[in-house]
């Protein structure tokens, strides 16, 4: 008996410690991209422009749903790029010279924190983050982009559609 | 067995608890870029017109045209293919021409000179003074590919004014300077 007693409050305590704010709340994030044309093109880059569009002012909206544990959970947006992109006749394009605006309706909880910002070779820039406890079935970001296209040799450069990413992430 | 049940029971629990507190999730658009960077030739000459407004001798291989050197600025932009490509600016010149009186200058009794600070990938082709050829072209500078700086030169020009009778002559079009680049 004795024995027996030993073995229940351990489970009681694993418990105890795992409900607060853990157990009732899972982190959800599941965008899909609602609006835009892929890829995004600059069929006629220039030599002068630091924010130049692309053809058409062709921006990426992705919506979905974001949700995050309360008190302790976060979510966000980020975009992702390569290191950089080759062109046809061997150019280096530096990938940092493509920037990025995040936007959309206001909802508390959420923030559009990329503004002109540039993209990371290799890496991530957070586009929009959301705070614990947000819960969103219509989270709506809209992605525009822009191209510096000063210093960039003249060739013809094309990524593959998998090279960039939208990421979405809730805890 | 009491043991071993009540500690399956904890460890059970521990997974559930391991499986609960994990709860990130994520998922990802995918999408691609496409830029396309075209060679450009775009240039500009502060000065339309070249003079020589009062040649007194017949004695001077390459006298230099009154508005040398400072009216006849070249700018504007040479951007050449990465790799592949390549850049000319050339003078084009008219036929020979026929002063008011009769008389006939030679076009290659007038001479151009390409001049500037030094530019990687950038070559004056005609770094001295240069004879034009009637009706055609002459090399000014050339560029190299992947050339994608700024231009700015001097474009000069002189005459051999012991090739032609005195005369008054004039042309009003018929040269032109002339970027291209791939």
């Amino acid at each position: 008996m004795a024995v027996i007693r030993a073995g229940a409050p351990l489970a009681a305590v694993l418990l105890f410690f795992a409900v607060p704010g853990q157990c009732l709340a899972l982190g959800i994030a599941n965008i899909s991209q609602s609006s835009g044309t892929l890829p995004v093109t600059w069929s006629n880059a220039g030599t002068t422009d630091r924010y130049l569009s692309p053809d058409a002012n062709d921006a990426l909206t992705v919506t979905g749903t974001m949700q995050t544990t309360p008190l302790t959970g976060s979510g966000s947006i980020t975009i992702t790029a390569p290191a950089t992109i080759t062109g046809t006749n061997g150019a280096p394009l530096d990938v940092s010279r493509v920037s990025v605006t995040c936007s959309g309706s206001a909802i508390s909880g959420q923030a559009y924190v990329a503004s002109l910002t540039p993209l990371v070779p290799g890496g991530s820039v957070t586009c929009a983050t959301y705070a614990a406890g947000f819960v969103s079935l219509s989270v709506q970001v809209t992605v525009q982009f822009f191209l510096d296209d000063r210093a960039i040799p003249a060739d013809s450069y094309a990524s593959g559609l998998g090279a960039f990413g939208i990421v979405a992430n809730a805890s | 067995m009491t043991i071993t049940t009540n500690l399956k029971i904890a460890v059970t629990a521990m997974a559930l608890v391991g499986a609960m507190v994990a709860p990130a999730a994520a998922n990802t658009v995918n999408f691609g870029i496409s830029v396309t960077k075209h060679a450009t030739a775009n240039i500009s000459l502060s000065t339309a017109t070249f003079t020589w407004a009062n040649i007194t001798d017949g004695t001077q291989t390459s006298l230099a045209a009154d508005n040398n050197p400072a009216s006849a600025n070249v700018t504007g932009t040479i951007l050449t293919t990465y790799s592949s490509g390549s850049g000319q600016i050339n003078v084009g010149a008219p036929a020979n021409i026929t002063g008011t009186s009769g008389g006939t200058l030679p076009i290659n009794a007038l001479q151009v000179q390409c001049t500037g600070s030094a530019q990687t990938g950038q070559t004056f082709n005609a770094a001295s003074a240069t004879a034009l050829t009637a009706s055609a072209n002459t090399l000014c500078a050339s560029y190299a590919s992947g050339y994608e700086t700024p231009l700015s030169f001097k474009l000069l020009m002189f005459v051999d004014d012991s090739r032609f009778p005195a005369d008054s002559y004039s042309s009003a079009s018929g040269f032109s300077l002339i970027a291209s680049a791939t």
